[in-house]
């Protein structure tokens, strides 16, 4: 069997063997497991969630919460403010609930990463043939002009009005017809999700894929990992009860940067940089209602985004959600709440990203749970009400007669004048609505162990036989939506790794 | 350095035998292909969680946060039965810690009424519309967690309940049978078909200009698979 599910673990416990152990699905751990898998190595995947495939997809939130997301979406970071964050735990990962959006590392921030490793690799030139195979893959390109809805031409209109650059979108799509059900799984199959991109082409070059089991621990022998120790869940009580053991040769731990570096803070490796670093493109949410229908929920999520304050480190864009979703973060109860998603065919939901200027830190926290510390700076809280203000200046500006900011004293706005009532000085930062979904940055790659947890293979400093290959490994934010970037690196430390173990194999062949 | 140690020799598998290769193909075609079916529960093959424990009294504090939370319309039978199944499985797929906060929310919510001298009763006794009020002014009184309880128990009980079918309805939400739409239609062009005029979504709204954005997207398509965004200056 391929896909193995809870049922099919021994209650006694179960072992398995395989060249490589790959522990996650998502855009690193796919990526780095089809490039092993197709140079001829037994790759093992070790994934937490269900296996869900495109045909299970549907419009319907609450139980898609539990089915797909971790924790069925109650995860958040605690600083100053609490930010909600979510990722994908089932196969694909969080490639099968995000947007789709397909950028490259903008070429100052891989020039940037090329010069503190010294590494000319990882620059922009070096980095061109890893991403021009991930483009590949992922089919990432422009959208067919029958996807686009009346959220997108709101956005493109409005900035076109008051003279602001946008950027068109590429997104990971084939044949993408618009349902914007992206954070629910794409049901038609176009978003080239690693569920139906790198999975598929791994299965094909004879990958496993163990689902429903929890990776809790590294096995290590003589200083070398050798493999991985989880548990399964019951699916119908969720009590992790049946032991999975995995050896392998290599393993590679793409668990994302909240959990990669909870797997690996549990072995107390000395690296002072494990599990800082914490970076996550906070975002606010703010959402229009004009006095019109425009189906907002009809046609692609972002098909283009305003860059007019990228030098800024913001990124404004369309983001429309669901009316479970959305009903979860709109203030008021009771009639009130119902006054405003009675409008949600007239509702956009729109936001404002802002790349970070500060890091945070991953703990392990009791009973299983991590916790990440992670505070705004005051730079951020500034761009955040300046991002707001101009986001709400488009919509008014293209007719909306209300606006809800995302600020927990002053929600509603009628006009500008109103929104320009919020300044640094009349807000806290504890009344900033965030959200995000890009997580990166606890063990960072470098070329010298006491600023790195990474080399520049992939390959802990400290544990050799492991690697890291997810959005961990980034030395600095991005600025843009992280998935293409991840399954570059990946594609890189899958190849680097393939290399070593072929030779090994040749090497013992020829002996 | 450690890093540059050579792993150890490998040796063949010995796990079970491999899957034949019409059996990977398969499974590979069953991971990508688009069904249509849309079904809020999908038959394949997984289990949804079984309702985590609350004690009688604990779901009696929950059904009157939840009458105090949902909107008085559209009425929906059994309301609190059905937000209150679905609360408590995925309470089942939570971390431990959070589950314990939520349980912590409903007692002091319950008595929220109390602590906030609005009325010697709790929640669960007092009216939709007057519980409604007193959560709304905690909400609003920056209580610190508190203040956060009203919040995630917000997103706890509204969340199921704009994901009824009933209330879908009436906010005007319906979206399978435009899925189903564009199913067909993602499959007709990946066969080669050429998009109608009919394909096209919208513009509902007034004053938006459908021609431009489509102009723009079919040049767009032209480029070349890849690259990085291409800036359109206004």
């Amino acid at each position: 069997m391929t896909i193995l599910r809870y049922a099919d673990y021994e209650p006694r416990g179960a072992e398995f063997d395989a060249d490589v152990v790959v522990v996650g699905t998502g855009a690193g751990g796919a990526s780095t497991g089809a490039i092993l898998a197709e140079a001829g190595l037994d790759v093992l995947f070790c994934e937490e969630g269900g296996y869900h495939p495109t045909g299970s997809f549907n419009p319907y939130m609450t139980e898609s919460m539990s089915r797909l997301y971790r924790d069925s979406g109650t995860t958040s970071i605690l600083g100053t403010p609490n930010i909600p964050y979510v990722e994908g735990r089932c196969v694909g990962g969080s490639t099968t609930l995000n947007g789709g959006m397909a950028y490259r590392a903008p070429d100052h921030v891989l020039d940037d990463w090329a010069a503190t490793t010294g590494d000319p690799t990882l620059g922009t030139a070096g980095m061109e043939r890893h991403f021009g195979m991930v483009e590949e893959s992922i089919h990432a390109g422009p959208q067919h002009a029958t996807s686009v809805g009346d959220d997108n031409r709101i956005m493109y209109q409005g900035a076109q009005k008051l003279g602001w650059k946008s950027a068109v979108n590429t997104r990971n799509q084939s044949h993408c017809v618009g349902t914007n059900n992206c954070i629910l799984g794409c049901p038609t199959g176009a978003k080239q999700s690693t569920l139906v991109s790198y999975m598929p082409r791994a299965i094909r070059a004879g990958a496993r894929c163990l689902t429903e089991v929890r990776v809790e621990r590294l096995l290590i022998e003589g200083g070398r990992c050798v493999g991985v120790e989880g548990r399964a869940v019951n699916p119908r009580t969720r009590a992790y009860d049946r032991r999975v053991r995995v050896r392998a040769r290599a393993v590679v731990v793409s668990a994302g940067a909240v959990h990669t570096p909870y797997l690996l803070l549990r072995h107390k490796l000395r690296s002072r940089e494990l599990g800082r670093n914490f970076l996550c493109h906070p975002n606010a949410k703010i959402i229009a209602q004009y006095p019109f229908d425009v189906h907002a929920w009809q046609g692609v999520s972002q098909w283009s985004q305003v860059r007019e304050f990228h030098g800024d480190g913001i990124v404004l864009a369309e983001n429309m959600v669901p009316p479970a979703p959305l009903a979860a973060t709109i203030p008021w109860l009771g009639r009130e709440h119902m006054d405003i998603l009675e409008r949600y065919n007239q509702t956009l939901v729109t936001g404002c990203l802002v790349e970070d200027s500060t890091t945070g830190r991953v703990h392990r926290g009791p009973l299983g749970m991590p916790i990440v510390r992670y505070d705004i700076s005051d730079w951020d809280f500034q761009r955040f009400i300046f991002g707001t203000e101009r986001l709400a200046e488009l919509h008014f500006a293209m007719g909306a007669d209300r606006v809800i900011l995302p600020y927990r004293s002053f929600h509603i706005a009628r006009s500008m004048d109103e929104v320009r009532r919020v300044t640094p000085q009349s807000l806290k930062k504890s009344d900033l609505e965030l959200f995000t979904v890009h997580l990166m940055g606890t063990t960072r790659m470098g070329s010298r162990p006491e600023s790195s947890v990474v080399d520049l293979d992939g390959q802990l400093w400290e544990l050799p036989g492991c690697y890291v290959a997810d959005a961990s490994v980034f030395p600095t934010a991005i600025g843009v939506n992280p998935q293409v970037t991840i399954m570059a690196l990946g594609t890189r430390i899958g190849e680097r790794l393939a290399t070593r173990l072929m030779r090994c194999r040749h090497a013992a062949a020829a002996a | 350095m450690a890093s540059h140690a050579e792993p150890a020799p490998i040796v063949a598998p010995t796990a079970s035998p491999p899957p034949t290769l019409p059996e990977r193909e398969a499974l590979a075609r069953q991971m990508m292909e688009a069904t249509g079916e849309l079904s809020r529960h999908p038959g394949d093959g997984w289990i949804m969680a079984d309702p985590a424990p609350l004690s009688p009294a604990l779901v009696r504090k929950f059904h009157g946060l939840i009458r105090a939370m949902c909107p008085p319309e559209p009425r929906v039978p059994d309301l609190e039965a059905r937000i209150e199944d679905q609360v408590r499985r995925m309470m089942r797929y939570m971390q431990p810690l959070i589950v314990m906060g939520f349980k912590a929310a409903l007692h002091v919510l319950d008595l929220a009424p109390v602590w906030r001298g609005k009325s010697l009763k709790r929640l669960q006794d007092l009216p939709p519309d007057v519980g409604a009020r007193i959560l709304t002014e905690v909400e609003r009184a920056r209580l610190g967690p508190i203040s956060d309880m009203v919040s995630a128990a917000r997103a706890a009980v509204l969340a199921p309940y704009y994901d009824l079918d009933e209330v879908l309805a009436h906010i005007g939400y319906t979206p399978v049978e435009f899925m189903r739409r564009r199913v067909a239609l993602r499959r007709r062009l990946a066969a080669g078909e050429a998009a109608l005029d009919g394909d096209h979504i919208g513009p509902y709204a007034p004053g938006l200009r459908a021609d431009n954005l489509a102009d723009i997207a079919v040049a767009a398509a032209r480029v070349e698979p890849q690259a990085k965004a291409k800036e359109v200056a206004p």
